[in-house]
């Protein structure tokens, strides 16, 4: 069984939810699982997570088992990067952070557990392309590792709670929108689109 | 001051919607004007009208945006679903197709089908769709929200689980019967002011100021008459010009409008035209 750095709370389905309220983040239609703050990864092996996983949901499946795995490798690789810019080895701590890019993209094809899980996830991965090769400071990469133990600790994440990880991103200077789009449509806007003009 | 170019400080800021449009929906480079100039000043003052005005404008095109890649599942076919709203210029279609590769070289994994970039863009849009609503009233910590309109209701976007769409109509003007626009009420109580704008835009042949001086008018010369959602949003500018406190600036992206409004009244306006 789990080492209880874990807790969990029931929930009920709903098939349309009120995204930006915290009620709505109860109806996600899966039992949640909240990380308890301050908690180190090395005290989290995947066995022991997945102990956790099973004493709720069950066998756990392949994409969650993956999920989880891959989300806990890259938290690992964030945690190396800090203690490496905590002693100025900016060249160690950015080839951390260059696995655990590597170990988000792989998360991409196992994040559709539950739609908040897909969206950070996914804003993760674009925040990292933006980034473009630039070295993260001590507070992004921490923020990084917030929300990987958010995903590992609450695999089944609500959109709520997943725009409250996107926004601690934004405070902390990552862009997870996407450059291209974002050029096409705001041309489009400016070019009298939806004005009719 | 690095922005208050040759007008007298002041500490307050009346944000207008495309300041609050550029804070909540654009990043980089776009919106950079907004985000720096809101840092100017001591009280940011975020009128209801201006969210109400940013739901049913820019973030509903952006829902848009959205439900295409829902609906289509193709990133190609919602690009094409944009370029078929507007006339394409030369210089556009060449944007676009820059974009459109920049959009290609963005997916992280080879491999990915069509139908799994779409998905991609679509929970990136979500995230961004329900950032910016989530952060609409607190667009800079300190954010005073003023001027409540209670005809209006904030509801949150709803994501339909079926098919992914998402739906904002939870979020409009809820008129109850024989009773006044609630916008409308705020600035009928200056008859003058509203007697003055009509003179800024008298003879102006824009639709919008047709629209406006129509409103304004209906406004002044028979205010026991009720305005219905419409003309709600024809006031537009004008709330903004009459709304702003006069030790605020109004901070604005559209300064060409606000200013033939708030010149008439003796009001400051700011806009990147007055920065170097």
């Amino acid at each position: 069984m789990g080492t209880g750095v874990l807790s969990f709370h029931a929930s009920t389905k709903s098939l349309t939810g009120n995204l930006g309220s915290e009620s709505a983040s109860s109806q996600s239609g899966y039992v949640g699982v909240t990380p308890v703050e301050g908690t180190k990864h090395s005290e989290e092996p995947l066995s022991t997570l997945l102990d956790d996983v099973r004493s709720v949901y069950g066998q756990p499946s392949h994409r969650l088992t993956k999920l989880i795995d891959l989300a806990l490798q890259a938290s690992e690789s964030c945690q190396e990067a800090i203690g490496f810019i905590e002693q100025s080895q900016i060249m160690n701590s950015d080839i951390e952070m260059q696995r655990a890019q590597s170990f988000v993209y792989e998360m991409l094809p196992y994040r559709n557990l539950e739609e908040g899980t897909a969206l950070v996830v996914a804003s993760l991965a674009m925040a990292f392309i933006n980034m473009a090769g630039t070295p993260f400071d001590k507070k992004q990469i921490l923020c990084v590792d917030r929300i990987l133990k958010g995903v590992y600790s609450s695999p089944f994440m609500s959109v709520d709670k997943a725009v409250d990880f996107t926004i601690d991103m934004e405070d902390c200077g990552f862009v997870m929108d996407s450059s291209g789009l974002n050029i096409i449509f705001e041309d489009a806007l400016e070019s009298g689109f939806a004005s009719g003009e | 001051m690095l922005l208050n170019r040759g007008l007298p400080a002041v500490s307050k800021a009346f944000l207008d919607t495309t300041v609050l449009t550029d804070i909540l929906l654009k990043s980089g480079e776009l919106g950079l004007w907004s985000r720096e100039a809101i840092k100017e000043y001591d009280e940011i003052l975020l009128p209801v009208y201006a969210m109400k005005e940013f739901s049913s404008g820019p973030l509903s095109y952006w829902i848009w945006l959205y439900n295409k890649f829902a609906l289509t599942k193709s990133l190609s076919k919602t690009i094409l679903a944009i370029s078929s709203m507007v006339p394409m210029k030369p210089r556009t279609a060449q944007t676009a197709l820059e974009a459109l590769s920049l959009c290609n070289n963005s997916i992280p994994i080879s491999g990915m089908t069509e139908e799994e970039n779409a998905e991609f863009y679509r929970q990136v849009l979500l995230g961004k769709i329900m950032r910016a609503w989530k952060k609409r009233r607190n667009v800079v910590p300190g954010t005073n929200v003023v001027d409540d309109l209670p005809c209006f209701t904030e509801g949150d976007p709803l994501l339909k689980q079926e098919d992914k769409t998402l739906n904002n109509a939870a979020c409009k003007c809820h008129l109850r019967r024989g009773k006044d626009c609630c916008a409308a009420a705020i600035i009928k109580k200056h008859p003058d002011d509203i007697a003055a704008l009509i003179k800024a835009i008298e003879g102006k042949s824009r639709r919008e100021d047709v629209s406006r001086r129509a409103v304004l008018h209906k406004m002044l010369n028979t205010p026991k008459l009720s305005l219905n959602a419409r003309e709600c949003r024809n006031i537009g500018d004008a709330y903004f010009a009459i709304q702003a406190p006069r030790d605020s600036v109004i901070l604005t992206t559209n300064g060409k409008d606000h200013k033939e409004l708030a010149d008439a009244l003796g009001k400051q306006v700011l806009c990147p035209q007055d920065t170097p």
